[in-house]
């Protein structure tokens, strides 16, 4: 069943004199299960893509569906209560609440939710034992390292009970043991929990973890295919 | 909760952003305190000053009196009225007095003089008149003398010892004729009392102008300036409708006007350093919210919403402001306080001038609870004013575009 549809993704940018196309005519589907890598040069519109099927930001022309809603037809503030209930995120550069904890920093979106504290305590000690960080949970984000706070960041991605993860360029930051640690632990949720993970890379270790890889190149799809490992 | 905890650790993430917004803030407590306890302070010794030598906080009158000065309109004062006002708490003391006009005469001279019948005691407890005294004694309870202006003196070329002739009319149209001996020459702040001006006792002047039992005005001193018309009020009770009980508001509105004049001029300087104020802190809001835009874009793509994260960004400018408020009051506190103590002394040709208008020639404070309320009320909404501006920002930002920068 298709958890995200692309359906003639366009997007222009007219910031400039001149408009910039960052993409065009995208069209592709997302199924449960999936472990996708967006690749693409710099430039080639992998961030702007995995930021229109965040719901961060809206396309010129077409359309994106996840679980069958469509979002453009939901307004800013939906938008947002709706990714906080169906999307999680990696960022490049961590992006955790400096001033929580790694605990805190995974029970917060939980605690957007409004889910019982009970529940909260219960779920962030799974997660955090799940990308093996328990003995780092009263931590502060600056008491971590790189790779230990984009575990901690893919916690908080999966705390919500998210339709699927967006990651852009999750391993851009690490060095070659926290990406490749990163990538397994990402992959065992994706086969443990079922999680779609859609991530943007154009880092060799990451796209060759994936299963099925989508090429950009000037912001249209140049080849999407299944990986053979 | 969370939120709270959220935005006090935030404050104390970035110290020096926090300690900066704060020092704004509590530099511009400190000022506005200082400037504002000289200005009121300046008003409170004038109106003090003033009111002692003249007419009081309060005065009771016979009605209309104070509309028409005749003695027809004088008003009989018992003893039983007079210790019942002076025992009013709030009251320091209180002057009986007649106050009216005659012509003085002097060998061929002739000048028209201001005549105060008074209660020497109770005029030197209220304004120490006694000790304006340059030369000869102070008029004392049982005197048949009079007191006379240096000036008025000097015109009359009268010397302590000499005598001078009253004519007037007394009560009822009584023609009020006496010899007063001079028993001593006073110095009087303003040159035009200074020129006019000549004190008998209250039985002398009541004798004189054919009035026993009666005064033409009561005047009340209070001890706390802010309670001069809850004090008017209790005054007012214990007289008929046969009486006035007016405020110095009503008696003199041309101080007043002259200090609400002068007090408008100095709130527009003092909008005019608010301004200033709000601009400092504004700027370092500014900075803030800049530096902060990538992290709020992050909170708001995660789930966080904006109001949600606008009400957090609100405590903490409300912890700046009242950190920076409540720190600049509590440093002004003992400054105002030794100031009070110990007022500027006007020296100089300011000074001088100064002194002769009857006033000490110091630069005096006010310090009191409102003066702090207000001033801190006002910065503290400056700063509330300018946490708008984040509150803006956050519901404008554009994540796509932040999170890309």
């Amino acid at each position: 069943m298709a958890v995200i549809q692309a359906l003639n993704l366009t997007k222009v940018y007219n910031e400039s004199e001149v408009p910039v196309r960052a993409l065009h005519n995208i069209n592709f589907e997302v199924t449960d299960g999936e472990f996708t890598a967006i690749v693409g040069p710099s430039g080639s519109g992998k961030s702007t893509l995995l930021h229109i099927l965040g719901g961060l930001d809206r396309p010129s022309e077409g359309k994106v569906t996840v679980g069958g809603v469509n979002l453009n037809l939901l307004s800013s503030t939906k938008l947002i209560e709706f990714r906080l209930f169906n999307i999680g995120f990696v960022f490049q550069a961590f992006n955790l609440i400096p001033v929580l904890t790694a605990r805190e920093n995974v029970e917060f979106i939980m605690l957007l939710q409004k889910r019982s504290a009970q529940e909260r305590i219960k779920r962030g000690q799974e997660l955090l034992d799940a990308v093996g960080l328990s003995n780092r949970a009263d931590h502060r984000p600056v008491q971590l390292s790189g790779g230990e706070q984009q575990r901690v960041a893919v916690a908080r991605a999966l705390a919500s009970r998210p339709k699927f993860v967006l990651a852009d360029e999750p391993t851009a930051n690490l060095d070659s043991k926290a990406a490749g640690n990163l990538l397994s632990i990402m992959s065992d949720l994706n086969k443990k929990l079922g999680t779609v993970f859609l991530f943007s890379t154009h880092d060799e270790r990451v796209i060759h973890r994936a299963r099925r890889v989508i090429t950009l190149r000037d912001g249209e799809i140049e080849s999407d295919k299944n990986n053979s490992r | 909760m969370i939120y709270v905890q959220m935005a006090w650790a935030n404050l104390w993430r970035n110290k020096n952003r926090t300690l900066i917004t704060v020092s704004s803030v509590f530099f511009a407590v400190v000022l506005v305190l200082f400037i504002r306890s000289m200005k009121l302070g300046s008003y409170n010794h004038i109106i003090t000053n003033t009111l002692s030598l003249y007419t009081g906080f309060i005065q009771v009158q016979g009605k209309g009196f104070n509309d028409t000065k005749s003695l027809e309109n004088s008003m009989a004062l018992s003893d039983t009225q007079l210790m019942s006002v002076k025992s009013i708490n709030e009251v320091t003391s209180v002057v009986p007095r007649i106050e009216s006009f005659a012509l003085a005469s002097v060998k061929n001279r002739t000048e028209g003089v201001s005549v105060t019948g008074t209660d020497p005691k109770a005029e030197a407890a209220m304004n120490g008149l006694n000790g304006r005294v340059t030369n000869g004694k102070y008029l004392d309870p049982h005197s048949k003398g009079a007191l006379v202006g240096e000036g008025l003196a000097r015109r009359l070329n009268v010397l302590v010892g000499d005598t001078l002739v009253l004519l007037s009319q007394g009560y009822y149209g009584m023609s009020a004729a006496g010899i007063f001996a001079v028993e001593g020459i006073i110095r009087l702040p303003l040159p035009d009392l200074d020129n006019s001006m000549l004190y008998l006792t209250l039985p002398t002047a009541q004798w004189f102008l054919s009035m026993q039992g009666r005064v033409t005005s009561l005047a009340v001193m209070i001890e706390n300036p802010d309670k001069e018309n809850q004090v008017a009020a209790k005054v007012r009770k214990l007289f008929s409708d046969n009486y006035d009980v007016l405020t110095w508001r009503e008696l003199i509105p041309d101080l007043l006007q002259g200090i609400e004049f002068s007090n408008a001029s100095g709130i527009i300087m003092l909008s005019i350093l608010y301004l200033v104020i709000a601009f400092g802190i504004f700027g370092t809001v500014i900075m803030m919210t800049a530096e902060r835009r990538r992290e709020f874009s992050i909170m708001i793509s995660i789930g966080m919403k904006p109001k949600q994260l606008s009400f957090m960004v609100f405590i903490e400018t409300v912890v700046i402001a009242m950190l920076g408020a409540v720190s600049g009051a509590v440093a002004s506190l003992p400054v105002l306080l030794y100031m009070k103590a110990n007022p500027i002394p006007l020296s100089g040709q300011l000074g001088k001038t100064t002194l002769q208008y009857g006033f000490e020639p110091i630069l005096p404070f006010l310090v009191s609870a409102s003066l702090f309320v207000h001033q801190g009320v006002v910065v503290f909404v400056i700063a509330l004013m300018v946490s708008m501006y984040p509150l803006w920002s956050i519901n404008r930002i554009n994540i796509s575009d932040e999170l890309r920068a």
